[in-house]
């Protein structure tokens, strides 16, 4: 009898220590400090902007997904093309760890505005997820920049032309459905190209 | 005999040091789980309405103070009268802990736009600090809705508002602290003074 108590008693000691000893453990999962999560928010390198999104829809990009994080009744009513649905309600479900953790792609995280999307990324980010971004400005600024985007004044910059013209574009691609494919994106490639630099200038 | 007392003894311990590591969560600056993260997240329980906001700035309510999150040179031109001004980015620091783990006030959070306000927000919450509210507003709807609406700017609605300050106009008009040696000897000058203030004041 001393001895089974014995071993029971080593036993509860080993695995203590262990436990003690052991890093960041949140059921077998690591998580980043908050004071890390800040550091990149205040980076702010987890953002794309509506332009760099639409020229991705456009070029067919596989290598990322966009994610629409508001309910099922919103995205139903109306979703980006090829977006899915994972409301961030239901965002720590086993369903979706896989979806929200790729390996070799990236998602990109959208709502009407930012402040969800990026609720959405920092819970992920927490639990040690990469390769997740945000849409800045969500579907309200994709529908004032690219749906009815705004001619520039007569003063402005080539850039901003350049600007506006691939908006203009991608506006025709998106509403006017599959007849459009062929014409819009021939004039991609070349803004598509520049656009990549300016694109940090909004709406 | 006694070293069976011993593990008797020994052996709760050793269990509770057990259960104690086990929900230690202390290391990783995280006070509360993901899913109560979550739940706070889609909860509405912190964030204040604009018409709290106004009604909390026009009384000068004390419970509340203002956290300005936005840069200082922002925060310098203009800031919700008696706000704090603590640089979003750096709201988890040491040098801010005092203003925002406290329980003399409750915090309002603001900044430019709501997501750097919300941001802000939810870290905190995480590290377990109190009594923070966010509003969603930025500063530039509190200037334009509720600074602006009830400042001398706008109009002066109440009949018995002073709508100057009359001693510093009168005495950066008049001749400054001179002004009393002379008036007894000019007093013909003091009548007409007056005739013209009442003019103005109309």
């Amino acid at each position: 009898m001393n001895k089974s108590y014995l071993a029971l008693f080593a036993f509860a000691v080993i695995v203590t220590t262990i436990l003690i000893l052991m890093p960041e453990k949140n059921n077998g999962k690591i998580e980043l400090t908050p004071e890390r999560i800040k550091a990149e928010l205040n980076e702010s390198s987890r953002f794309f902007t509506c332009d760099q999104v639409a020229d991705r829809i456009i070029q067919g990009d596989p290598s990322f997904r966009l994610i629409d994080v508001r309910s099922e009744e919103e995205y139903n009513k109306y979703a980006l093309p090829g977006a899915i649905n994972i409301p961030l309600d239901s965002m720590l479900s086993e369903n979706w760890i896989m979806y929200l953790d790729p390996v070799g792609a990236s998602n990109i995280f959208y709502s009407n505005g930012t402040v969800k999307s990026d609720e959405a990324w920092i819970l992920c980010r927490r639990q040690g997820f990469k390769n997740n971004y945000v849409m800045y400005g969500g579907l309200n600024e994709w529908f004032t920049c690219i749906i009815n985007p705004v001619a520039p004044s007569l003063i402005s910059s080539n850039a901003e032309f350049d600007l506006y013209r691939f908006r203009k574009a991608a506006s025709f691609y998106f509403m006017g459905g599959s007849t459009t494919e062929t014409s819009a994106p021939a004039a991609m490639p070349a803004v598509g190209s520049k656009k990549k630099k300016e694109v940090q200038g909004g709406c | 005999m006694r070293l069976m007392k011993h593990i008797f003894i020994l052996f709760p311990i050793a269990a509770a040091l057990l259960f104690f590591a086990s929900c230690s969560e202390n290391k990783k600056g995280y006070v509360i789980g993901l899913e109560e993260t979550l739940t706070l997240m889609t909860s509405s329980i912190d964030r204040i309405e604009a018409e709290k906001v106004a009604e909390i700035i026009y009384k000068n309510d004390s419970q509340f103070r203002f956290i300005d999150l936005r840069n200082p040179t922002e925060y310098i031109k203009n800031h919700v009268p008696g706000a704090v001004n603590v640089p979003g980015n750096a709201v988890l620091s040491d040098e801010y802990i005092d203003i925002l783990n406290q329980d003399e006030f409750i915090n309002i959070l603001y900044c430019e736009t709501a997501m750097k306000a919300n941001e802000a927000w939810i870290m905190l919450k995480q590290k377990g600090y109190s009594n923070n509210k966010v509003f969603y507003g930025g500063f530039d709807f509190i200037e334009n809705h509720i600074l602006n609406k009830y400042s001398p700017k706008s109009g002066n609605y109440n009949d018995e508002k002073p709508a100057f300050n009359f001693k510093e106009i009168m005495n950066a008009g008049g001749s400054g602290g001179a002004q009393e040696q002379s008036a007894p000897a000019a007093a013909p000058m003091v009548a007409s003074k007056k005739k013209k203030s009442v003019e103005g004041g109309c």
